[in-house]
């Protein structure tokens, strides 16, 4: 409460004193207090004033300066020629001012040098014409880093709409940016991953075709005939043909992968001396391997993509010879991700990471690198599909890759795999041999009617006795009629049933009957059943007729 | 002797009302506060627009009851300031 009393009672005081109705008010009293000649008390007299409403609109002004001060958005306050006149403690908080630094200055000292002068003319235009303007800014803060703001800048008005000052609320949105900018790079890797997967599908259906029939061609030909050396060309086409739609699956995430619980550094040490010959003699390769490193699950033919993908592309970023290191080593993620990469969810991983000491990855081309048929590389040198087949594979298997690199300072690809606890596996391949004759009866059902007619054409030919379907409820109808149906080769994807639908119903009626899947492209309910362990063998579209023909043997005889 | 008394209010009785006019129209209440029996004397009418009572329920309040209007945490320095206007000043405590 206000007071100054004096020694004798005289002074001034404010007190609160209820109303006949009941609520307090604000009296400040002035008094005075007579007194006799021997200095004895007589009387008070007293001047009382109602200050209720200044006390008020001094508590609201307290509690909106309090606000004001406490907010988590920067206010700043200028005079009519821009000059600062108030700012609140978040101003210093985000750009590293303090209060007396800026006090009379303009706030141009914040420019980062990124808009045009046109944006300032337009924000003054508006805020001349007495209204507001609001926009998105990129600030430079004290130290010379930049950041990104969301502003509000408004003219303060007296009671006769004269305008005395402006006030800008801005908030830091860097954070929130950057969070919204991933976000969007992974949705557009997902769309992109769609639809390279549709081609993809498409088009190793196309590849199937010509596979099938140039081989069932070529077997018309003697060996030494010139003929084979132009169907033989086909088939080498093919098979570059099926290698990239292999790598679109491989990006689009929709890849069938066989992983096998393996130690990272046994791969890499396989790997070395293929990826040695790869990169040359000028480049110096070393190989850092991590002590102890968990045991991760993986398809190792996969892994070996992923190092060969990132040593080529680190070989063409050094021209003129370089150093690239592998390294491996356990990380463990805690909430929030890793340094500025809260996409890192928490978790036990074991990282790879391939450096080079190269040209570099400026910052237009950072965020794109990982998109398909995107390349720096001449045309007829790059598919553009190196990266995008280390992303898909890193994503699928639920790990995550990063890439941290200047121009000119080289680049570093890391990859977070997940940890497993699975015990060591060890992995090997299995090679398909000559042609295997059967004599089985065998349902082929495929939408695609060139494919299942080369197929068809091509199991008879080995002596096995072929029911041809172009759809589920066809192959069912054929099931009914020739209960002596030994082996079910389906497509997968395919309208009105689904191969995985149809093999269902099929061995309700025949137990006995085997199963092999055709698939291309699969729909994600198919493929996280089948990669947690089916036992049904999947022949990954486009295949070749020798593998058929093992692959049904196999199934007869396994 | 009440004759006397009589007359001498009488003959003050203009210039009082004169007072009391200019007094009962201040905007701020004005007050006389007897220090030795504890009660207000006087009090101006514009305690009714500001506060709602009469200046007679004033007159009429014991101590307790004017200092029951009082909000509780500002007894003390109305406390402080009654010590201060009882002493008995004589030259010698002011020079002190």
């Amino acid at each position: 409460m206000l007071a100054s009393v004096e020694e004798n009672g005289n002074g001034q005081v404010e007190i609160r004193v209820r109303a006949k109705n009941g609520g307090y008010r604000y009296m400040s009293i002035r008094m005075r207090i007579t007194r006799n000649d021997a200095g004895v008390p007589l009387y008070r007299y007293g001047n009382i004033r109602d200050t209720t409403e200044r006390k008020l609109a001094e508590v609201e002004h307290a509690k909106l300066i309090q606000t004001i001060e406490q907010v988590t958005e920067s206010i700043i306050i200028t005079d009519l020629d821009g000059a600062i006149v108030y700012v609140n403690p978040a101003f210093g908080r985000i750009n590293g001012y303090t209060r007396d630094e800026v006090m009379g200055s303009n706030p141009r000292i914040l420019k980062s040098g990124n808009h045009p002068d046109s944006l300032y003319k337009e924000m003054w235009a508006t805020l001349l014409r007495g209204e507001t303007w609001s926009g998105d800014l990129i600030n430079k803060r004290k130290d010379g880093t930049k950041y990104n703001k969301t502003t509000t800048i408004s003219p303060i008005k007296d009671p006769n709409g004269r305008v005395i000052n402006y006030v800008a609320v801005s908030r830091d949105v860097t954070h929130e940016l950057s969070l919204r900018d991933q976000l969007n790079r992974s949705q557009k890797m997902e769309s992109m991953g769609r639809l390279a997967g549709g081609v993809a599908h498409d088009f190793n259906n196309l590849l199937m075709v010509i596979q099938s029939f140039t081989e069932l061609l070529q077997a018309q030909f003697p060996v030494e005939d010139r003929l084979r050396r132009y169907t033989g060309q086909v088939l080498a086409a093919v098979k570059r043909g099926s290698s990239l739609t292999g790598q679109m699956l491989a990006f689009s995430r929709k890849q069938v992968v066989s992983p096998v619980a393996l130690d990272l550094n046994a791969l890499v040490d396989e790997s070395a001396r293929m990826l040695k010959r790869l990169i040359g003699e000028d480049i110096d390769f070393r190989i850092v391997p991590g002590e102890l490193l968990w045991t991760i699950r993986a398809d190792p033919d996969h892994l070996f993509q992923i190092l060969m993908n990132l040593s080529v592309n680190s070989r063409d970023a050094m021209p003129q010879g370089g150093t690239l290191t592998i390294a491996t080593e356990n990380v463990v993620v805690g909430q929030g991700g890793i340094g500025g990469h809260p996409l890192v969810p928490p978790g036990n991983y074991v990282k790879i990471s391939v450096t080079d000491t190269g040209l570099g990855i400026g910052a237009e081309n950072r965020e794109k690198i990982f998109e398909p048929f995107f390349t720096t590389k001449e045309v007829g040198k790059g598919t553009g599909l190196g990266l995008a087949t280390v992303y898909g594979i890193v994503e699928q298997s639920g790990g995550r890759v990063l890439v941290d690199s200047e121009l000119g300072h080289g680049a570093c690809f890391t990859i977070y795999w997940p940890a497993s606890t699975q015990p060591l596996n060890t992995h090997g391949s299995s090679k398909a041999d000559a042609m295997q004759n059967g004599s089985e009866t065998v349902l082929v059902v495929e939408d695609e009617n060139y494919l299942r007619d080369g197929i068809c054409e091509f199991l008879r030919s080995l002596g096995y006795k072929v029911f041809s379907a172009s759809s589920g409820p066809i192959a069912l109808t054929i099931a009914l009629d020739n209960p002596q149906i030994d082996l079910l080769l389906t497509d997968i994807v395919m309208p009105k049933m689904s191969g995985t639908e149809l093999s269902h119903k099929l061995k309700g009626m025949l137990p006995d009957m085997k199963v092999i899947f055709m698939s291309g492209y699969t729909g994600e309910e198919f493929l996280r059943t089948y990669n947690q362990g089916s036992h049904t063998p999947l022949l990954q579209k486009p295949f070749g007729l020798g593998t058929l023909a093992q692959r049904v043997r196999d199934a007869f005889d396994k | 002797m009440p004759d006397a008394h009589h007359s001498v209010v009488e003959a003050l009785q203009p210039r009082d009302s004169q007072l009391r006019a200019l007094l009962d129209n201040s905007s701020d209440i004005l007050y006389q506060f007897n220090l030795q029996t504890r009660r207000f004397e006087y009090m101006s009418r514009s305690i009714e627009q500001i506060l709602g009572y009469c200046p007679e329920d004033l007159l009429a309040m014991a101590p307790d009851e004017y200092l029951g209007l009082i909000h509780p945490d500002d007894l003390a320095l109305l406390g402080l300031c009654s010590r201060l206007s009882r002493r008995t000043v004589t030259d010698k405590s002011r020079s002190e």
